[in-house]
């Protein structure tokens, strides 16, 4: 089926559409600063960036209160954790995984990320020649590219969030690479008791997954990885959830 | 004791520079490859912090050479998590506004861009996800259908079916949206 001029010239407006200048400088500033990578001048682009973002905020009001929220989607999954007891003790359903691991685990490797692929035999053709294509995409620029940003999110809220969300799971994992089950159920809770729809709850659940089985709980663990695997049907989550449902399978076997 | 199978962390500044180095690179890809999987422009630069947060935190289970196609992977979620959500917001007004152009010619050009790509996005908005999702990925940014197959997790032969049905799709959404300028034109 051969495309239309019109179907062609849709797919080559969309190499023009690039983010400005400073929108890349404040999502890197953002982002390093939230990923723990920020330099000091990182740190001071990314209070630039708050500045900027509050102006435009309230320029845009409107807009920004109704689009810029960062509510995080529904993800429900760890609906199936939950604080236990005022010590803040995670537990998985009906399982509590306090106790010390009954047996040395091994942290599942993770998801094999695509490999690039030289074969295009069963590609079809792209709709255009695809260098013409992609170079319009990668090269094409735009007098938006040099604009302010349009809206402005309220980003210093989600670098906030993200930063403490990154922190607790950090620590977690450090705990569970020492070995202490406890200290990694208490950050996992208190993640999941700060941010019930947290950014990072797929990768709350992966580390809930490895506590569990730090603790010997395999069956919670295989519940987690389910609801994981539900969630995100494809994908390198979902890559994960599968391999650790068949590794817990087998081991039940 | 926890024995660990992930590959040795790397230290601070050498996991910040590789960072740097992949943001740096990929960060117009997956902002673009966010807006046209339906991220609104209002939050498409949170989505791509979201993008780069998690890759940031993943960054040792990142092969050097895979690096974008990984970044799709996340994306692809990212823009899924979203667009499971309250409608997107309507900005075009305000958009247009912070567009205003310095010339008539530039006031043309963009005005024909903007069109364009609205009219790309409705067309897109009127696809299925999935196969909104391999079209975006396949004729926008020129991903192998073999790489399409093990992002989506799944088999080649079904990535390269949802990619025949996704090119259907698209010339059918395309189509009721020039039908509709047209009649809008009138």
């Amino acid at each position: 089926m051969k495309p239309t001029e019109f179907e062609l010239q849709l797919l080559r407006s969309a190499g023009g559409d690039v983010p400005s200048t400073e929108q890349r400088r404040q999502n890197r500033a953002a982002v390093m600063q939230a990923a723990g990578f920020a330099t000091a001048g990182a740190g001071a682009a990314a209070t630039a960036s708050v500045a900027k973002a509050s102006v435009t905020a309230a320029k845009s009001a409107k807009v920004v209160a109704a689009g810029s929220s960062i509510a995080i989607a529904k993800l429900s999954l760890l609906a199936v954790v939950g604080v236990v007891g005022a010590g803040g003790i995670f537990a998985f359903s009906r399982h509590r995984v306090d106790a010390p691991p009954a047996s040395p685990i091994v942290i599942p490797a993770p998801p094999t990320v695509v490999a690039s692929s030289s074969s295009t035999a069963e590609a079809p053709a792209s709709l255009e020649d695809s260098n013409a294509s992609r170079s319009a995409a990668e090269h094409a620029t735009s007098p938006a590219s040099t604009r302010t940003p349009r809206t402005a999110p309220p980003r210093h809220e989600l670098s906030d969030s993200l930063a403490i969300e990154t922190e607790l799971l950090d620590t977690a994992r450090q705990c569970l690479t020492g070995g202490d089950v406890t200290c990694a159920s208490r950050k996992l809770a208190e993640h999941r008791s700060r941010f019930p729809r947290g950014t990072l709850a797929s990768e709350a659940a992966l580390l809930g997954i490895e506590a569990a089985r730090a603790s010997g709980d395999n069956a919670g663990a295989l519940r987690i990885a389910e609801e994981l695997l539900r969630l995100n049907s494809s994908g390198p989550y979902a890559r994960r959830a599968k391999t650790i449902i068949d590794e817990l399978q087998t081991q039940s076997k | 004791m926890v024995a660990v199978a992930h590959p040795r962390p790397m230290i601070a500044a050498d996991a910040a520079h590789r960072f740097e180095a992949l943001f740096d690179e990929h960060h117009d890809v997956v902002w673009r490859t966010l807006r046209r999987l339906g991220i609104a422009a209002a939050e498409v630069d949170d989505a791509t912090q979201r993008v780069f947060l998690v890759a940031a935190r993943r960054l040792d289970e990142i092969r050097i050479d895979e690096e974008r196609q990984f970044l799709y992977g996340i994306a692809i979620r990212v823009a899924s998590e979203i667009r499971r959500r309250a409608p997107a917001p309507q900005v075009t007004s305000v958009a247009l506004l912070d567009a205003i152009p310095d010339s008539a010619e530039d006031a043309e050009a963009q005005l024909i861009a903007h069109e364009a790509r609205r009219a790309l996005d409705d067309a897109l908005a009127g696809m299925p996800e999935e196969l909104r999702q391999v079209l975006v990925l396949v004729e926008l940014e020129g991903v192998p259908v073999a790489d399409i197959a093990k992002l989506l997790g799944v088999p080649a032969g079904t990535a390269a079916s949802r990619l025949r049905r996704a090119r259907e799709a698209f010339a059918e959404s395309a189509r009721r949206v020039r039908a509709r300028m047209s009649r809008e034109a009138r």
